[in-house]
């Protein structure tokens, strides 16, 4: 049943991440709660954790859970700049990297060229803040949004070192009728399942630094916009196939 | 095994035996041509190609809708089987089925879709096939064949139970959607871990005389595991529409036979030497005549422009010509100016198009956040608030007419907002989409200012090019006195001069020496790819005669009469001798066809598993086979072959056969069987 009226005033002042003095994207004002909130679902629900902590369960009404924050947002922020995603594939193929010994050289060499095939870029591009930690946005709003529906929870594990966020059983058919009926969720439901193939077995420290890696992320100051690096993916791209883009 | 220097020797000898042959080619050539080709490395043993594997079907699950006429609501199916290793069969009346079941399973291992009937391909929804790669595990190909021209799927590294299972599958290795990127991941899959290599190489594109590069991989090599029905034309493949060319190449990756790289690199070589030489040919020959009209034509040009010079010459006086300085002087200003000026004006449309572009990117973008915004709203908007999103508690369902009457919120008591539909979104999107098209027409209209200004200024800087040229050979022009008749025709005679040098290079005589370079290289390779396919041959002599003998002795139990002897030449082409006679495979009766057909296969598997020769992968899947071409008696001879071929290799090999005829039933165990009787269907 479709509710006649809702908790929420104006979803999209709702959905408007918080953007410090520097609005860097007068396009976000099309974002709406929504928008996050269902991109938070599918990362919670293809890039899980499994639980470590002996001593923790995931009761009959869960599903799945991520165990860290931190790892949350860093995924989030490759699902939202396609470009740094290529630029950390691309680093994997370089001479000692990781996906050059796995034998993966060829299938970075062609998703990287089918992320640019697509402008994705461009037009995949949800602009993103550096805080302390690297890459970050207030979840607030959106657990707030999931919550309510019961979709999923979080709970803060070690005060100021771990937040869980769990995905509820009702969040996760949500997301299975979701994949069925909505196919704008594919793109994002296929990028999970790229991440997660590629850096699945990264804890969120070892995301954290691997994005570090990129220079203008690193440089990038405390509550700026972090920018693309579409040309140096470009660069480095030709470097390592003598191919361009 | 053949070196290097004995490629080299033997093509030299093959070329130095050609009759009438003008230009010799010295053994320096030769090795510099095959190494330049990289033949050389091809040659060198690479070790060996790892652990023959075997392939063995487990089960197979197919679910879909039989569609009716008139309207009726179509009927669901599913059909599921248990395969074992020897012989597994299926015996059942004409059009229940059988050919479709065992095309599910060629299409799973094959990657390429094979002929259903058109309304049967249609029901068909969702298949799964699993399958023992023997030491390397268990793994289910998933894929669905909807819509109708269309396909997708995944292969799991699991037994099908779990790959069919609800929950969101994981333990995915491939995964593809179309045909071209099933065939591809089926390709990959099976390729890399049955060990068979892929080969690149070249062919021509029919009726054209381009080359195209084809990858022979197991796309085509496992067409070798299925014997069609009806057609029987080709010894190896299920058609003839492979037309012999891959032969070779199968038969060798099933032997495992070495120097298959290099044949086929040098077959490539030759092959774009060959193209090479033929377009250069052709070049020269239809040139020639024209080439030599121009000539005679600038010749006689030139004779008239030098008589006039020389003419001048004799009665030059120094000639000062102020007015042409002056005029030259002008002309490079101007020209200088108008590059100033086209060079901003390129700027401007270069900083306009950035502009324009970045707006496009944005709003497309928008378009993008819009959609995904009014797809998400909506389906989010059917989910109940249930919690409280601090406390978590539940909260009671109040009845939305109550709330209506109260026009409160359940939670706070404040009064309720009416909930945010996405008519404001589809405003906006409208607008967005209308955006895009208007800057995309905009952009188009730029670019073509862009590429205006541009061919304008380079226009502009030759123009300025020539007259500084011009204005710095002034001093010289005045200090001699030349005069602008004299001006013009020393240009001329420049130019004449420099057309006349460039058509003397494209005659035949010019072209000669690298007509004969072009034909030396396509010699050397095509020697080179018959000394190498002849090696193959040889070295695997004896393996080869092991096949050809076993094949014989087979189809004459089978009931090929009159055979003395079944044997393969260079290019794996088939032949037989009978009634001392020697016929090609493709001229052979149709019956014949199919008894020597299958008892070449039933060879082929025997030499992995009795001989432990060559990685077959021990599979055979035949199909409704001769139930016009044979009668009782030949069809039992048939049926026994395979009886005994598996009684003898037991759980080594495995063969799926269909077939109409109930004499299937007397020689396979009943639990290895499938049988219906009249007017039942398999699904």
């Amino acid at each position: 049943m479709i509710p006649l009226f809702s908790m929420e005033r104006n979803t999209s002042e709702v959905g408007q991440p918080v953007r410090g003095d520097n609005v860097m994207d007068p396009l976000t004002r099309h974002d709406t709660i929504e928008r996050h909130a269902v991109r938070i679902l599918l990362i919670l629900y293809f890039c899980r954790d499994h639980p470590y902590t002996p001593s923790f369960r995931l009761t009959d009404d869960d599903t799945h859970v991520i165990e860290t924050e931190g790892k949350l947002q860093k995924i989030d922020f490759w699902i939202r700049y396609p470009d740094h995603l290529a630029a950390a594939l691309l680093r994997g193929c370089e001479a000692d990297g990781q996906l050059v010994a796995a034998g993966r050289m060829d299938d970075v060499k062609d998703l990287v060229r089918e992320i640019f095939r697509e402008r994705e870029p461009v037009l995949r591009w949800v602009p993103m803040l550096k805080y302390l930690r690297g890459a970050y946005e207030p979840l607030d709003n959106v657990m707030v949004f999931l919550t309510s529906r019961n979709l999923a929870y979080r709970r803060i594990v070690e005060r100021g070192h771990r937040t869980r966020y769990i995905l509820t059983r009702k969040g996760y058919d949500a997301v299975q009728l979701m994949l069925q009926e909505c196919p704008e969720t594919q793109w994002y439901a296929d990028r999970c399942r790229i991440i997660n193939s590629y850096f699945g077995h990264l804890n969120s420290f070892e995301i954290r630094r691997l994005q570090y890696l990129e220079g203008n992320y690193a440089a990038t100051p405390y509550r700026e916009m972090i920018v693309p690096v579409e040309a140096e993916v470009r660069r480095r791209f030709e470097r390592l196939f003598g191919e361009s883009l | 095994m053949i070196t290097f220097n004995e490629l080299v020797k033997q093509v030299d000898a093959k070329l130095a035996g050609q009759r009438g042959r003008r230009d010799p080619i010295s053994t320096e050539i030769i090795e510099e041509i095959l190494g330049e080709v990289g033949i050389a490395g091809l040659i060198q043993p690479t070790g060996e190609g790892g652990t023959a594997k075997k392939l063995q079907v487990r089960q197979l699950w197919i679910r879909g809708r039989k569609w009716q006429s008139h309207g009726l609501e179509p009927i669901e199916f599913s059909y599921h089987r248990t395969l074992g290793p020897g012989l597994n069969g299926w015996v059942a009346g004409n059009g229940t089925g059988k050919s479709t079941v065992l095309k599910t399973i060629v299409w799973a291992l094959t990657g390429v879709e094979p002929n259903f009937k058109p309304d049967v391909r249609t029901w068909l929804e969702d298949i799964a096939v699993e399958i023992d790669i023997s030491g390397d595990g268990i793994y289910t190909i998933r894929y669905s064949p909807r819509p109708s021209s269309q396909v997708s799927g995944r292969i799991f590294a699991q037994p099908l139970d779990s790959a069919l299972s609800t929950e969101e599958p994981v333990g995915s290795v491939e995964s593809f959607s179309g045909k071209p990127a099933m065939t591809e991941a089926i390709d990959r899959f099976f390729g890399s871990r049955m060990g068979f290599s892929p080969l690149e190489g070249l062919e021509w594109k029919r009726h054209t005389m381009t080359l195209t590069s084809q990858v022979t991989s197991w796309d085509v090599y496992s067409q070798a595991l299925f014997i069609s029905a009806d057609d029987y034309s080709d010894y190896l493949f299920p058609s003839r529409s492979t037309n012999g060319q891959y032969h070779q190449k199968t038969l060798g990756a099933y032997l495992d036979m070495h120097l298959l790289e290099a044949l086929s690199k040098a077959q490539a070589e030759q092959l774009r030497a060959q193209q090479d030489y033929e377009f250069e040919r052709k070049r020269v020959e239809v040139d020639a005549a024209r080439i030599r009209d121009e000539i005679n034509r600038l010749e006689d040009e030139l004779r008239h422009v030098e008589s006039r010079l020389e003419r001048i010459d004799a009665e030059q006086t120094v000639l000062l010509d102020p007015a042409f300085v002056h005029h030259v002087r002008e002309e490079v200003s101007q020209s200088t100016e108008r590059v100033v000026a086209l060079t901003q004006q390129l700027h401007d449309w270069e900083t306009e198009e950035t502009r324009l572009q970045n707006d496009l990117n944005q709003a497309q973008r928008a378009c993008q956040a819009l959609k995904e915004s009014i797809e998400f709203k909506l389906f989010l908007s059917g989910l109940e608030v249930e919690k409280c999103p601090h406390c978590e508690a539940s909260i009671p369902q109040t009845r939305v007419v109550e709330e209506l009457e109260t026009g409160q919120c359940r939670v706070c008591g404040s009064h309720l907002q009416p909930v945010s539909s996405v008519d404001a979104q589809q405003v906006l999107l409208g607008r967005a989409e209308e955006k895009v098209g208007e800057l995309r027409k905009d952009l188009r209209r730029i670019g073509r200012e862009h590429k205006k200004v541009a061919a304008e200024l380079e226009q502009a800087q030759q123009e300025l090019e020539v007259h500084g040229a011009e204005f710095s050979d002034l001093s010289r022009q005045e200090r001699e006195g030349f005069t602008s008749e004299m001006r013009t025709l020393v240009d001329a005679k420049g130019y004449l001069r420099g057309q006349l040098e460039r058509l003397r290079e494209q005659t035949k005589e010019g072209r000669g020496p690298h007509l004969r370079k072009l034909k030396r290289r396509q010699d050397v390779l095509r020697a080179a790819h018959s000394v190498l396919q002849a090696a193959i041959s040889q070295s695997h002599r004896g393996v080869l005669e092991i096949l050809e003998s076993r094949t014989t002795d087979t189809a004459q139990t089978l009931g090929v009469g009159n055979l003395e002897r079944v044997f393969l030449n260079d290019r794996f082409d088939m032949f037989v001798k009978q009634s001392n006679e020697t016929i090609r495979f493709q001229t052979m009766d149709i019956g014949e066809q199919l008894r020597l057909k299958i008892a070449f296969h039933l060879s082929l598997l025997s030499l992995r598993t009795q001989n432990g020769l060559g990685r077959h992968p021990n599979l055979l899947i035949i199909d409704a086979p001769g139930s016009a071409e044979l009668d009782e008696q030949r069809f039992s001879a048939v049926m026994r072959g395979l009886v005994d071929l598996t009684d003898q290799l037991g759980d080594q090999v495995q063969i799926l056969i269909a077939s109409t005829r109930d004499e299937l039933l007397d020689l396979c165990g009943a639990d290895q069987m499938e049988y219906k009787q009249e007017g039942e269907t398999l699904f």
